[in-house]
């Protein structure tokens, strides 16, 4: 009977463990999304407390054998250290990739340096960290690290992890800083826009303060800015003084960057080569006759209350809306545009892709949630699910055939 | 079912939270006012499950149980028959304490789950914080707008609270789990204030398992998650020992044992007299019956 008794207490205590747990939603473990960096023929997939590498021909992981003889993958880190990623990757060099922690089991917030090659350590974890969690995806300039802190601190560290100087806002720093190649642009959840002199991160260049928080990256062109607030208000700013050019309200929340056509956008400089962005840079061929004309339409996906969304092709001179499409599930990221095609991705699990003239291309159901933006490598589409055990990373090939999927579940 | 659990319990919890919060722009006092809100709003429960405690406990201690008791020693299900019968003679429902409990429990559930649903550290987790507002809400009331009310300020006495917080030693350069130790001390001492003394062994024991293992559990739950639990875990263990007090059933001598005692089992008496003359006797006369 007492045996009995201490079994149920047991069983409860672990019953409420398990309740507990599952409410918290995983609040402090793996509160971030999977998020993706490309670097030459791989794929780099920071997912949970792993960096995964993975070939972009067969998506399978380069392996190794260990100590006690047995055929292992080389992830980063070797052995799983109880913490978990929130952001990409960022590449500083073909042999250093650097990553921030969302999670540790010891609540430190610290930046690792890895050898993409290997996944070895290129050091121990950098001395310096962070306040809050590491959620927003670095930034490379001329070989400087710029990283954004949940705290609202953007820090620069050089590749050897010092630290070089702190830029701070008021609110969570969740989008990656963007630059133009000269000075770097910020958004913050405090509602603020920031230009920063990367060569002075005391203050601010201009920051002009908007409706409401930004969780996303502005999207840089032709000395202008475009980005949107959670309270689906899209904005062109001059990237020179911050001046708001023009504003438009759309419908439902935006949780993306705008994605520009590649003649409209800026290259991003010391971003490494075959990254979202220098992969949406490279050259694209003549647009066609019904499509717009580069530089003249943006597009933006929404996320409606309902749980619905949309997608908005937008005119940059003056943010009117040239057309937009309905979409079952919110939009919760960045759409990419790529030969005049729009590929973006829904938080019901879909994958879509909109021509330039409105017209649906393709879609295919993956399962899982999408708040992680589609990201073209080469002549593959790559997206990342949340909540999906049998896929962290699917590839498609751009008429949206499948080609492979990886998750470290399956053998 | 998750759909239903969050539009039942947790969107609207969500949503009272947020309201606090939005006056007060304190994230912290709005999650121990809320707190507070919601232990009041189930006193009633809590009185019911205290005095059918009570009740059971003058049950388990009177001369008829106890004679039960030594009747059918040796027949667990006559022993049982018969315990349902004078469970039955007395008006007493063994399930009238578990109720309530049972209605509680959801709520607790629902209350920990908004403090964590509005505590989002990342895209992921603001999107559906930020469709859990209620539209008339955000219409009628500016401040719980998305404008006004995102970002939310998760500082409260210098801890953030969507981390766990721990707190250096001095300067000894070792950090303690600062809240989870006072987590682990505020459960401790209201399981032993509020534990009613049972003259069942089996009862006994596992009121001192859970004076045990609860503190040990919340703290270590504490000590890894956001901070903001342990404000609630502390507001609900300090308003429970509270609504105890109130209802004059802590057991202070149960921490402070120099307090001067109070006898806690009674020589076994007759209940079936005090309840009898419910029906049949003036409720004058039974005061003063059971008085002598």
């Amino acid at each position: 009977m007492k045996k009995t008794r201490f079994l149920l207490f047991s069983v409860l205590l672990v019953l409420m463990g398990a309740l507990l747990s599952a409410c918290a939603g995983g609040r402090v473990v793996a509160a971030g999304a999977p998020a993706v960096t490309v670097e030459g023929d791989r794929a780099y997939l920071a997912s949970g407390g792993s960096v995964y590498s993975l070939d972009l021909a067969t998506g399978t992981e380069p392996t190794t054998t260990n100590a006690k003889g047995e055929i292992v993958p080389l992830r980063f880190p070797a052995q799983s250290k109880n913490m978990a990623f929130g952001s990409a990757p960022a590449a500083i060099s073909e042999d250093q990739m650097v990553i921030g922690n969302a999670y540790s089991n010891d609540r430190k917030h610290l930046f690792y340096s890895f050898n993409p090659q290997t996944m070895a350590y290129g050091s121990q974890p950098w001395p310096f960290e962070g306040p809050d969690l590491w959620m927003g995806n670095p930034t490379v300039l001329e070989g400087v690290i710029y990283a954004p802190n949940s705290s609202g601190g953007m820090y620069a560290f050089d590749p050897d992890g010092t630290l070089l100087g702190q830029f701070e806002t008021g609110g969570s720093l969740w989008a990656q800083p963007v630059t133009d190649g000269k000075d770097l642009y910020v958004a913050s959840l405090d509602h603020h826009i920031y230009a920063v002199d990367p060569a002075d991160l005391s203050q601010p260049l201009w920051d002009t303060e908007l409706d409401a928080s930004l969780v996303s990256a502005p999207a840089v062109s032709d000395g202008k800015l475009y980005v949107g607030s959670i309270n689906g208000s899209l904005y062109a700013l001059d990237a020179s003084t911050g001046d708001v050019l023009w504003k438009v309200t759309l419908d439902g929340g935006i949780w993306g960057t705008p994605a520009l056509p590649a003649a409209a956008a800026e290259p991003q400089a010391g971003q490494p080569a075959g990254t979202a962005a220098s992969a949406a840079a490279t050259p694209e061929p003549s647009p066609t006759p019904e499509a717009p004309a580069a530089g003249k339409t943006l597009y933006i996906g929404t996320a409606l209350e309902s749980g619905a969304g949309t997608l908005y092709s937008i005119n940059t001179g003056d943010g009117s809306t040239v057309w937009s499409v309905p979409s079952s599930g919110a939009i919760a990221s960045s759409p990419i545009v790529h030969e005049n095609i729009v590929y973006f991705v829904t938080e019901d699990g879909m994958i879509r892709a909109v021509n330039a003239d409105k017209t649906p291309a393709w879609q295919q159901p993956l399962g899982g949630k999408f708040y992680t933006a589609p990201m073209v490598a080469g002549d593959l589409l790559l997206v990342a699910p949340t909540n999906n055990n049998d896929v962290f990373l699917a590839a498609y090939t751009l008429d949206g055939d499948q080609k492979w999927v990886f998750s470290p579940n399956k053998k | 079912m998750s759909i239903y659990w969050n539009a039942l319990i947790v969107d609207p919890m969500t949503n009272i939270l947020l309201s606090i919060y939005a006056v007060l722009g304190n994230f912290g006092i709005a999650i121990i006012l809320f707190t507070i809100l919601i232990r009041v709003a189930t006193s009633p429960l809590m009185a019911k499950q205290i005095r059918s405690s009570q009740k059971m406990q003058e049950i388990n201690k009177s001369k008829e149980w106890l004679e039960i008791q030594t009747k059918y020693k040796g027949d667990r299900e006559k022993l049982s028959a018969e315990q349902m019968k004078l469970y039955q003679s007395l008006g007493y429902n063994p399930m009238g304490g578990c109720l309530p409990t049972l209605i509680q429990f959801p709520v607790i559930i629902g209350l920990y789950q908004s403090i964590t649903h509005a505590m989002a550290a990342s895209p992921m987790q603001l999107l559906p914080l930020t469709n859990s507002i209620y539209p008339f809400l955000s219409e009628t009331f500016a401040r719980m707008h998305i404008t006004f009310l995102i970002p939310i300020d998760q500082y409260f006495l210098g801890m953030n609270l969507g981390q766990p917080y721990w707190t250096p030693l001095l300067n000894t350069g070792i950090e303690i789990p600062i809240l989870a130790i006072i987590v682990g001390l505020t459960t401790y001492v209201q399981s032993k204030l509020t534990v009613m003394p049972s003259a069942d062994p089996q009862s006994s024991q596992m009121n001192s398992m859970m004076t045990l293992y609860m503190p040990i559990f919340l703290g270590y739950i504490t000590m890894n998650y956001a901070s903001g639990l342990a404000i609630y875990f502390i507001t609900t263990n300090l308003v429970g020992i509270g609504q105890y007090a109130m209802l004059g059933k802590v057991n202070w001598r149960n921490v402070v044992p120099f307090l001067p005692s109070k006898p806690e089992i009674e020589a076994p008496k007759s209940i079936v007299a005090k309840s009898k003359p419910r029906t049949t006797k003036p409720k004058t006369e039974t005061s003063k019956k059971t008085a002598k």
